[in-house]
């Protein structure tokens, strides 16, 4: 192993070369099984007492398993708690442009169907009747009839004019407006016109892309919706 | 060295035997830890997910306006104090100054009429919100009944607007008023 060059063969060996030729001739025989162990005993009996029982290795794992599934089911859990909430459900303002069309579109119906000419309230009832499904047909033929028995005697015009609107909930295809309007009469007899604010939500559905009156909740608890329903 | 192979044999040969279990046990936790990681991420998502933010901010802020429209329009001339403290606690900026600086005058108006007046929110909705800005604005469709010692309570209908702003201590009214009715 050592360089021959640097000992003479006639030489005795020193004390020093002789303890480390010991050294490296003992190294892999005797010192080793000495010095080792320490270190490597105790995990090969840890790793021998596992095995010795036959449960342990599955069970262990099968307990890391629990452990990480039950965070797993903790995750799903808060995630769920912070998607499935209404606030998360509900896109008013959060879908800036279905929230603009819905309130573009219901102001747009509701000055469309509470306007009329006395003169001609079909023009009006033609138009209502593409912007008005379920309940809100019924309702508004009950308010139509008492306008078509008004109106002509006090030669009425009536100009409905939305001036606030907001978009309470809107999930899918499916909203609910609040809607704020002046509703001015002029009587082309009196020549008077008066002008009243009326409150109302209309509830809307979307249907082939454009937004529909499907019910009018005025707030007068279940009066109006019962008689349409 | 021969110990060490013989007590590794037979464990090497166990392990073979109930080797399905410890795969089986194996499996679960892959999945589990990808069941975990998937749904770790997912509420890492979530909760760090802008609309959904600006959605709890939209309700939080209609939930309060509704609240403090409802709060100024109550009053019970016999806790009239009490009722004023709730309306400057609901309110922030100009608003509040103005009531704070016409509470002394307006508790002798309300000692005077004797009323009792109650607020129920009818609907309500944001209509603006700035998240950014801390600003929002709603619209609140307010039944107010005003109850006077003697004689019939009178009932009316509000339309009513506010304007929030974000404090320290959440959403304040600072401003409000009626909607007019404008012939335009």
């Amino acid at each position: 192993m050592a360089p021959p060059t640097r000992h003479r063969p006639s030489q005795a060996p020193t004390p020093l070369r002789v303890t480390r030729r010991t050294l490296t001739a003992r190294t892999p025989a005797s010192p080793e099984p000495d010095v080792s162990p320490p270190a490597t005993a105790p995990r090969a009996a840890r790793w021998t007492a596992l095995r010795g029982r036959s449960w342990s290795v599955p069970t262990a794992l099968a307990a890391i398993a629990v452990l990480l599934g039950g965070l797993a089911v903790w995750f799903a859990i808060s995630a769920q708690h912070l998607r499935g909430t209404a606030s998360a459900a509900n896109t008013a303002l959060t879908d800036n442009a279905t929230t603009s069309a819905v309130n573009g579109q219901v102001a747009g119906a509701v000055n469309t169907i509470f306007s009329y000419d006395y003169s001609d309230l079909d023009k009006t009832q033609r138009a209502a009747d593409g912007l008005l499904v379920g309940t809100a047909v019924c309702q508004y033929d009950a308010l139509f009839r008492v306008v078509k028995q008004q109106a002509p005697q006090q030669h009425l015009v009536v100009t409905v004019s939305v001036t606030n609107s907001g978009v309470e909930a809107l999930t899918g295809d499916r909203a609910r407006v609040l809607v704020f309007a002046t509703q001015s009469s002029t009587s082309a007899i009196t020549k008077v016109t008066s002008t009243a604010g009326a409150m109302f939500a209309v509830d809307a559905v979307r249907q082939h892309g454009s937004w529909k009156i499907e019910n009018i909740d005025t707030f007068t608890g279940d009066q109006n919706g019962s008689a349409c329903t | 060295m021969p110990e060490t192979t013989e007590s590794v044999e037979p464990a090497t040969g166990a392990r073979r035997a109930r080797n399905p279990l410890t795969l089986l046990a194996l499996v679960l936790v892959v999945a589990a830890v990808l069941s975990a990681g998937w749904f770790g991420w997912s509420w890492y998502r979530a909760a760090h997910d802008d609309a959904l933010a600006y959605s709890q901010a939209r309700d939080e802020a209609l939930r309060v306006g509704e609240q403090a429209i409802q709060n100024l329009n109550t009053l019970d001339y016999r806790k009239a104090q009490q009722g004023i403290r709730i309306w400057e606690d609901s309110t922030t900026g100009d608003l509040h100054d103005q009531l704070v600086s016409g509470s002394a005058a307006f508790l002798g108006q309300i000692a005077q009429a004797k009323t009792v007046t109650t607020a129920k929110v009818l609907d309500g909705a944001v209509t603006e919100l700035d998240e950014r800005a801390g600003k929002a604005s709603v619209i609140v469709a307010v039944d107010i009944t005003v109850t006077p010692t003697t004689g019939q309570p009178t009932d009316k209908r509000e339309r009513l607007s506010g304007q929030l702003t974000r404090t320290g201590s959440g959403w304040k009214l600072s401003a409000v008023g009626q909607v007019p009715v404008s012939a335009s």
